[in-house]
């Protein structure tokens, strides 16, 4: 016997993803979806974003990892809200622990929902969270071949963030071919040059994240 | 990589189907696998063989057919197969305003068994 079942195992989480994009959607909150490889410096760059926008936006932070509260604590030194899954060996997080831990944000009041993603630059880029954005951070240390070698994570970013570019001058990192690559593949409009470490190239991140949580607030006022 | 909890998933729809329509041997799960979904038709062979299952499954094999990727320019309407998976661009106008039709997803055709 012959039983046709036709189902789309990766259609409940978009069903799912739709369904927090639709919940941020209502609550006006830009959400921001942080993906790279483990190392590449998401939560250093999220230590160093939040004290320079809490006073203006109001954050929360949902920190995915695969075992461990370290990031966690990192960022709750900083003074927002922030609550960690754990995936217990799952190599991303999906739209079903979105929605479970949002259930303890205070979404109404919040302008940006940053989610770090657990280390990967592989499969993350396959779990629509509901976010309104893809953010990938790239470090200077993994190399300049990266966009190639992983496309489908650049190709989703809206913005892609280079991190560590203090250490451009000890690498044989190659700036403008890294920068073609991804114009090539996602047509480079959003890319920041960053040094989280030493703060360099932060500002103009940082506008990119007010101008997009302010366009969110604005968009649904109208 | 995350083929183990996929296969997992298919294991337990056909679970629960073939307990619906009264199957207790299953030969076949015929499954058809996007070129954009990030899973390797052999790690899944590999997680099917190794996860624990019930004796439903004991002679059952998977079946997994590759599809391929489908694009559709929004400025020029065309439906094609992008040569590469790295840029995504029409291959009549060069748009880069593609939506993917098809590719990403993995799915259960069908499974076999009596």
């Amino acid at each position: 016997m012959k039983v046709v079942m036709a189902k789309d195992l990766l259609k409940a989480n978009s069903d799912l993803a739709k369904r927090n994009r639709e919940m941020f959607q209502k609550a006006r909150v830009l959400v921001v979806n942080m993906i790279s490889s483990p190392g590449a410096g998401k939560t250093t760059l999220l230590e160093k974003t939040i004290p320079l926008l809490k006073n203006e936006l109001s954050l929360a932070v949902i920190e995915g990892d695969v075992y461990t509260t370290r990031d966690a604590q990192r960022i709750e030194n900083q003074g927002v809200e922030v609550i960690q899954i754990n995936t217990s060996g799952g190599c991303h997080l999906d739209a079903n622990m979105i929605a479970s831990a949002t259930k303890d944000l205070p979404l109404d009041e919040l302008d940006l929902l940053f989610i770090e993603n657990v280390g990967n630059l592989v499969c993350p880029a396959g779990f629509d969270l509901g976010e309104d954005h893809k953010v990938a951070v790239l470090s200077i240390a993994e190399g300049d071949d990266k966009p190639a070698k992983y496309p489908a994570v650049f190709r989703d970013a809206e913005a892609v963030v280079l991190n560590k570019i203090d250490l451009l001058p000890y690498t044989d990192f190659n700036l403008e071919e890294v920068t073609k690559q991804i114009r090539d593949i996602n047509g480079g409009n959003n890319m920041f040059k960053v040094s989280a470490k030493t703060g360099e190239g932060l500002e103009a991140w940082l506008a990119w994240l007010r101008l997009e949580a302010n366009n969110k607030r604005a968009l649904q006022r109208g | 990589m995350h083929e183990l909890s996929l296969i997992s998933n298919v294991i337990e729809a056909v679970e629960r189907s073939a307990k619906e329509n009264c199957i207790c041997h299953v030969s076949i799960i015929k499954l058809e696998v996007g070129k954009m979904t990030a899973a390797l038709p052999e790690a899944l062979e590999f997680a099917f063989s190794v996860l624990p299952k019930d004796a439903l499954f004991k002679n059952a094999k998977l079946e997994i057919k590759e599809k391929e990727v489908l694009l559709s320019c929004k400025d020029c309407s065309k439906t094609f197969v992008p040569p590469d998976l790295v840029q995504l661009f029409c291959t009549r106008c060069g748009s880069r305003q593609v939506d993917i039709v098809e590719g990403k997803e993995l799915s259960i055709v069908y499974f076999e068994g009596e």
